[in-house]
C-alpha cells in the first residue's frame, strides 16, 4: 500500500519531513489493520509484496482527499474517519478481486452448485460436500478458511432457514456424515505429508 | 564538481585507494596491461607492467603521498634501482629484458629536493644505458583521470548526487550492494541506448574508475570487506553489460580482472586479519545485537572466497588456515535473521565440506531448514522475512524502528527453504528430511526466475516471473534427489560459467538471486570447482 501525495501549490516550502513520515507511517500502520476489520472475509487470507517481475495482482487507485481547512486545522478524529472509509474500500476492492478470483477458479474445475430458485437442505449440503476443509488436529474442529458469502437480502432468507434446518434430524445427521468424510480426507491429506520411496 | 572531486580523491588516497584506478587510466589510454597491480617480494620494483600502444615496455612503481622529502625518498631508492635495472620476467615478454620506459608515480607532489635527486639518479644510470625514471605527480594524474571519462562522467545530477553520498559514506557502515548496483546500471549504456563499440570501451574503463572513488571512503579505512562488495558488484555488473551488448572481451575483460583482483586483494587481508584476530567484534555497548550478523557476513564472504578461489587455481596452505580458522571460530556464533542471509548460510556449509568439517556443515543446514520450516510456517509470529530485505533493515524492524518491511507479512512463505532441502536431498540426508516433511509441506515455497539467464547478474529484473508452489503431499523420494541433482545450466548467464569465479559471490551480492538452479551450480562447483 502506497500513500501518493498530490498538491496543487507551495511545495516550495519547508517542510517538516520526519514528523510528517512518522506519522504518516503510524496512520498507514493502522488503515492495515482496520481493513480485515472491516471487511472480515478476507481477514487472515495471507498477502504477499512481489519485488521484481511481472505482477498478476491488479492496482487499486483511490481518492483521499483533504480540504485546504481541514489542513489547516487538523482535526485527527475527522482524519481518522476519513482513513476507516479509504480502509473499508480497499477491503472492499480487494474482497471483490478475491471473489472474482475463487469464481474463475472454481468455475474453472466445475466446482460450483447453482442454487437457482430456492435455496433447500440439499444444495446447502452438495456445497459443503465440495468444500475443501481442514481440522485442528486437537479439537478435530473445522479450522476455518471458509465462508459463507450472501447477498443480504440472501442471508435475511437463509439463515433463519438454516437455523431450522439444524433442528431437523435427517439433515444434521447428513451434516455429520459429511464432516466425517471430510475429516477422514483430511486424515489422508495429513497421512500424505511424508517422504515416500 | 566531479573534477573537485576526483581531486579530492588523489589528494586523501593512499596508494591501494588508487592503484586499480591508475591501471585502468593506463588500459583507457590504449595500454596492454601485462600484469596489474601487485605486492610481492618478486615485483622487483615493478607494481604494473604495460605495453604502451607504441609497443615499448612500461613499468610502474606506485607510491602514496608519502615521497614528498628526501628521506623518505631514500626509503624506496633500492624499489626504483629494481624498477630500472631488474629484468622483466613475464610470459609475454621473450626474452626477459629491462622495460623501456619506467615511471615513478605518485598521487602527491614531488618537492624540489626529490626532482632533483631523480634527475641526479637518472644521470647516473645514463652510462650502464638503463631508462630514466619519469615521475608522474598528481597534477598529471588528475589531467589525465579526467581525460579518461569523457563524456561517461556521470551527467545527471541522481548519478551525480548518488556518486557523492558513496564518496562520502562512513566507512564503518554497510556498503549498500543493491543501491551501487543500480547506480552502476544507471551509468552503462545498456540497450535500448545505442553506442558505438569505442563508447563501450570507455564507458567500461569509466565504471571501474567511478568504483575507486565510490569506494574511497571504506578503502582509506581499511574496510575490506565492503570493498570487496563494491569490487565485485562491478565484475558482477560488467559480465551483465558485456552478455547484453555482445562485447567481445577485448573490451571489457581487463576492466574485469582489475576490479576481481580488487576484491580478491581485499578478501585475502580480510581473511589475513580476521584470522589472526580473536574475534570479529567492534566494541561497542550493543555489540552482541549485530555480532551474529556480523560473524556471517564474514563468514559468508570468506567461504565464497575460498569456493572462488578454487575455480582460478590452488588455494595455499597459508589462505586455507585463514578461511578455515575463522569459519570454524564463527560458525557456533552465526544467526540469521532473515531469508537474505541464508546464501551465507549456504556457502558456508559448502566450503565448511571442502575443507573437511562434514558434520559441521550438515548441522548448519539441518538447522537451516528446521528453523525455516518451522518459524515459517502460515501465522508464525516470528517468520524470516524474504531475501529482499538485508539484515539490518530486519534488525532495525525488530527493534520498531522505520526500515523497508514495513507492511510487509512473511509467514507461510519462504524463498529460500526449498534451497535446504535440495542441498540435504543431494547428500542424501532423507531422515533428516523426512523428520521435516509435514512441516515443510505447510510453507510456500517461493522462487524468482529472472526473465532471461543474462538477468541473473540484474539487481532487478521487472520482466521476471515469481513461482510459487508447495512441497509434494507425498513426495517421492527419488524424484527429489533427481531434482535436486538436475542442472539445466543453460539457465544460467553462458558468461558466468565461462567466469565461475564469480559464481559463488553472485547470491551473497543478491541474496535474492539464489534459485534451486544457482544452488545447485554453486554446489557442483565447491564439489568440482572445474564442472
Amino acid at each position: 500500500m502506497q500513500l501518493l501525495l498530490h498538491s496543487t501549490e507551495l511545495d516550495m516550502l519547508p517542510d517538516f519531513v520526519r514528523v510528517k513520515r512518522h506519522t504518516n507511517r503510524n496512520l498507514l500502520r493502522w488503515v492495515r489493520v482496520q481493513i480485515p476489520e472491516l471487511t472480515p472475509l478476507i481477514r487472515g487470507i495471507a498477502t504477499l509484496k512481489q519485488h521484481e517481475g511481472n505482477f498478476a495482482g491488479q492496482n487499486i487507485e483511490l481518492d483521499f482527499v483533504l480540504t485546504r481547512e481541514e489542513l489547516r486545522r487538523p482535526d485527527m478524529e475527522a482524519i481518522r474517519q476519513k482513513l476507516t472509509d479509504l480502509a473499508r474500500q480497499i477491503g472492499q476492492a480487494q474482497e471483490k478481486r478475491l471473489l472474482e478470483v475463487a469464481a474463475e477458479a472454481a468455475d474453472s474445475v466445475g466446482n460450483v452448485v447453482h442454487a437457482t430458485g430456492e435455496v433447500t437442505p440439499d444444495k446447502i449440503l452438495e456445497v459443503l460436500r465440495r468444500v475443501h476443509m481442514d481440522f485442528d488436529p486437537r479439537t478435530l474442529q473445522p479450522t476455518g478458511g471458509h465462508a459463507w458469502v450472501m447477498a443480504p437480502e440472501t442471508a435475511a432468507v437463509v439463515v433463519p432457514k438454516l437455523k431450522e434446518w439444524e433442528k431437523v434430524p435427517e439433515f444434521t445427521a447428513e451434516y455429520e456424515q459429511i464432516m466425517s468424510i471430510k475429516r477422514e480426507e483430511w486424515n489422508a491429506r495429513e497421512a500424505d505429508r511424508k517422504l515416500v520411496d | 564538481m566531479l573534477e573537485r572531486l576526483i581531486e579530492n580523491w588523489l589528494i586523501n588516497t593512499g596508494e591501494r585507494g588508487y592503484e586499480v584506478a591508475f591501471a585502468q587510466l593506463l588500459a583507457a589510454e590504449e595500454h596492454r596491461v601485462l600484469q596489474g597491480p601487485v605486492h610481492h617480494p618478486f615485483e622487483h620494483g615493478k607494481d604494473i607492467l604495460t605495453f604502451a600502444p607504441d609497443g615499448q615496455l612500461h613499468a610502474y612503481q606506485l607510491k602514496g603521498p608519502n615521497v614528498l622529502n628526501i628521506e623518505s625518498f631514500e626509503e624506496i631508492q633500492g624499489q626504483l634501482l629494481a624498477l630500472v635495472g631488474a629484468a622483466v620476467t613475464h610470459p609475454a615478454v621473450s626474452p626477459a629484458r629491462r622495460a623501456d620506459r619506467v615511471f615513478l608515480v605518485t598521487n602527491a607532489s614531488l618537492t624540489p629536493p626529490v626532482r632533483d635527486r631523480i634527475e641526479k639518479f637518472n644521470l647516473g644510470n645514463l652510462p650502464a644505458g638503463l631508462p630514466p625514471i619519469e615521475p608522474v605527480e598528481r597534477e598529471q594524474l588528475l589531467g589525465r583521470f579526467i581525460a579518461a571519462h569523457g563524456k561517461y562522467l556521470p551527467q545527471t545530477l541522481p548519478d551525480i548526487r548518488n556518486l557523492l553520498e558513496l564518496y562520502y559514506s562512513d566507512p564503518a557502515s554497510l556498503f549498500p550492494v543493491r543501491r551501487f548496483a543500480a547506480y552502476l546500471n544507471a551509468i552503462l549504456p545498456f540497450p535500448p541506448q545505442v553506442v558505438t563499440m569505442p563508447d563501450c570501451r570507455k564507458a567500461v574503463a569509466n565504471v571501474t574508475l567511478l568504483t575507486a572513488y565510490a569506494v574511497a571512503s571504506w578503502t582509506r579505512a581499511d574496510n575490506h570487506l565492503c570493498v570487496a562488495q563494491a569490487w565485485l558488484t562491478v565484475c558482477l555488473t560488467l559480465l551483465r553489460f558485456a552478455a547484453f551488448r555482445g562485447l567481445d572481451e577485448s573490451v571489457w575483460v581487463g576492466s574485469y580482472e582489475l576490479s576481481l583482483e580488487a576484491a580478491r586483494a581485499a578478501i585475502a587481508s580480510l581473511s589475513r586479519e580476521a584470522a589472526e584476530a580473536p574475534d570479529v567484534a567492534v566494541p561497542d555497548l550493543v555489540e552482541g545485537l549485530v555480532y551474529p550478523s556480523r560473524a556471517l557476513i564474514v563468514g559468508g564472504l570468506l567461504a565464497a572466497y575460498f569456493l572462488s578461489e578454487r575455480t582460478i587455481g590452488f588455494v595455499d596452505r597459508a589462505g586455507q588456515d585463514h578461511i578455515r580458522t575463522v569459519l570454524k571460530r564463527e560458525v557456533p556464533h552465526m544467526v540469521i535473521v532473515g531469508e537474505s542471509d541464508v546464501p551465507a548460510i549456504f556457502v558456508v556449509a559448502l566450503a565448511l565440506e571442502q575443507i573437511g568439517e562434514i558434520k559441521m556443515a550438515r548441522q548448519l543446514m539441518v538447522s537451516l531448514v528446521a528453523n525455516l520450516s518451522k518459524l515459517n510456517q502460515r501465522h508464525s509470529k516470528s517468520p524470516f522475512p524474504d531475501p529482499y530485505h538485508d539484515a539490518e533493515e530486519v534488525l532495525l524492524s525488530k527493534l520498531g524502528a522505520d526500515s523497508d518491511l514495513e507492511g510487509e507479512g512473511f509467514d507461510g512463505r519462504s524463498y529460500m527453504l526449498h534451497i535446504g532441502v535440495e542441498w540435504l536431498a543431494r547428500r542424501l540426508w532423507r531422515q533428516h528430511l523426512a523428520t521435516f516433511w509435514s512441516s515443510i509441506t505447510r510453507v510456500q515455497f517461493l522462487e524468482f526466475q529472472p526473465s532471461t539467464p543474462d538477468n541473473y547478474l540484474a539487481v532487478e529484473d521487472n520482466d521476471g516471473e515469481l513461482r510459487m508452489w508447495f512441497a509434494g503431499q507425498p513426495q517421492s523420494w527419488a524424484v527429489l534427489v533427481a531434482q535436486s541433482t538436475d542442472l539445466d545450466k543453460a539457465l544460467l548467464p553462458q558468461l558466468l560459467w565461462s567466469r565461475r569465479e564469480l559464481m559463488p559471490y553472485l547470491p551473497i551480492l543478491f541474496p535474492h538471486r539464489l534459485t534451486a538452479t544457482l544452488a545447485k551450480a554453486v554446489d557442483a562447483i565447491a564439489s568440482d570447482p572445474k564442472a
